[in-house]
């Protein structure tokens, strides 16, 4: 059994099924496990084209007004504790702005991509927006913060880890690279390495898990667990989409591999800190956990786009810091 | 005449930085954090310059610079330099005038560098991030630094 056949072990047609066609009305039946460990590998060995992805978007895209928080407001007021509430803002801030800055740095990566490209980055832009505005909703109609956008990130920052700046300023000044060259392919490696394959694939996929299995779990904050569980959805598709631009841009031109090394070397350093701890235990999880899960989903995406880490790598991923909690 | 870098403040500023990170800069973070940025800037020799320009965008030749000059993580010397001196740094660091005044007043430097409010105009990216938190650190120090810019804009608007 190879490597791709065995992450989706247990994802059986049904299933796929399930997940595939959820609707907001639905989605809080899907398990949030299914959705990462095994959801997002189908069909990942044949890459589905730009094309094809691009009339999965419009099938899966679900409208950010319908979801109603109004029991995630009274469990965020009456049911839940102030250690469960300090963890679970100190997780899920770093989405609140991984959402919104992975959305303003998109566009400059849809200009040197190809016809195709172009057409499935408009949509992700569009996902990546809407996903924005869901945490600016949870923020506002669920903990009760006030203001306009910037005026809701401005407070939220505040739970926000200083190492975040790591990952998210290099995109920024990828990006800025990127607007002066936009068809270096070194420069595209690179951007995609830190924003496909690290932010999505390794963090992202990995932070999910942690807010959306406490929620399952204590039956509480349905609408923040139907729009994540979504938002979830939707990050299978920008992960895969990664990945094949990825391979693609590797099997053109194969010294490429070494500008993925080199951007996972500096991520891997960043990320060997943390200027806090984050609390997990209230909500369910450990260090150990979260950091195996890094670890995991990092070899898995490595093992998709057929690279192996060299062994300074290798060593480096045992030291990623299980304080990262940021994804977008 | 100069709107942010004066002389007397690069003086001020290579007063404080030269000092490095005192106990209470080290407070309220871990201490793995800070052996990071010790590791990270004990091996760092060279010029991290800052620019201010009046609008984004703006030729080099319109803005006015200062040079941070730095020795295995210590800083040596803090000191207002020429657009020419500017470009054969090692990493440039610029915003607008508008910017530097927002940061100056005590925006913090994390929220600068991802919002663009500062632009890395030369330098290598990688290279860069990989002392990334230093950088951070040694910008937020210019936060106790008092600037004319902050007073004088902050009145003129
Ligand atoms: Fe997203
Ligand atoms: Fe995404």
């Amino acid at each position: 059994m190879t490597l791709i056949e065995n992450q989706q072990n247990g994802l059986t047609a049904d299933l796929f099924r399930a997940i595939e066609g959820a609707q907001l009305r639905d989605i809080s039946d899907v398990d949030i496990n299914d959705v990462i460990n095994k959801y997002i590998y189908n069909q990942i060995a044949e890459q589905p084209s730009y094309v094809e992805q691009y009339k999965r978007y419009l099938k899966q895209r679900w409208d950010v007004y319908d979801i109603d928080f109004s029991q995630d407001y009274k469990d965020w007021h009456e049911n839940m504790t102030e250690a469960e509430k300090s963890s679970f803002l100190a997780i899920a801030s770093g989405f609140h702005h991984g959402e919104r800055q992975v959305e303003v740095e998109l566009p400059v990566f849809m200009l040197g991509g190809s016809e195709d490209q172009k057409l499935f980055i408009s949509s992700q832009i569009e996902d990546e927006a809407r996903h924005t505005v869901f945490f600016d909703r949870f923020y506002h109609e669920g903990v009760g913060l006030e203001g306009d956008l910037m005026e809701v990130l401005d407070q939220s920052f505040e739970w926000v880890g200083e190492t975040f700046i790591g990952p998210f300023g290099l995109l920024a000044y990828q990006a800025d690279a990127l607007l002066k060259n936009p068809d270096d392919l070194k420069l595209r490696v690179q951007y995609a390495t830190n924003y496909m394959l690290w932010i999505e694939g390794v963090l992202a996929v990995s932070v999910m898990q942690i807010t959306l299995r406490y929620a399952r779990q204590h039956k509480v904050l349905p609408g923040y667990y139907a729009g994540f569980t979504l938002t979830a959805r939707d990050e299978a598709r920008h992960v895969q989409a990664g990945l094949r631009f990825l391979t693609e841009a590797i099997e053109q031109d194969p010294t490429l591999i070494r500008e993925v090394h080199d951007t996972l070397r500096t991520l891997l350093l960043m990320s060997s800190t943390s200027s806090q701890y984050v609390a997990y235990e209230p909500i369910g999880w450990t260090r150990d956990d979260v950091q195996a899960m890094f670890i995991t989903q990092l070899v898995r995406k490595m093992d998709l786009i057929g690279l192996e880490l060299p062994p300074d790598l290798a060593g480096m991923v045992q030291n990623i810091s299980a304080d990262n909690a940021i994804g977008g | 005449m100069s709107r942010v870098f004066t002389d007397q403040w690069a003086a001020d500023v290579q007063a404080r930085l030269s000092q490095g990170f005192t106990p209470q800069d080290r407070e309220g973070r871990l201490p793995d954090y800070w052996e990071w940025i010790d590791t990270a800037s004990s091996t760092f020799s060279g010029v991290l310059a800052l620019g201010a320009v009046p609008v984004k965008g703006d030729d080099l030749d319109a803005g006015e610079f200062v040079a941070i000059r730095i020795a295995a993580g210590a800083v040596q010397e803090v000191r207002v330099i020429t657009p020419s001196e500017a470009r054969d740094s090692d990493y440039l660091l610029v915003g607008t005038y508008e910017s530097w005044q927002k940061f100056l007043g005590g925006y913090d430097a994390a929220r600068t560098v991802m919002y663009r409010h500062l632009q890395l105009h030369h330098g290598n990216l990688l290279t860069f991030f990989n002392r990334v938190y230093y950088w951070i650190q040694l910008l937020s120090l210019l936060h106790q630094v008092p600037s004319e810019v902050v007073v004088r804009e902050t009145a003129a608007a």
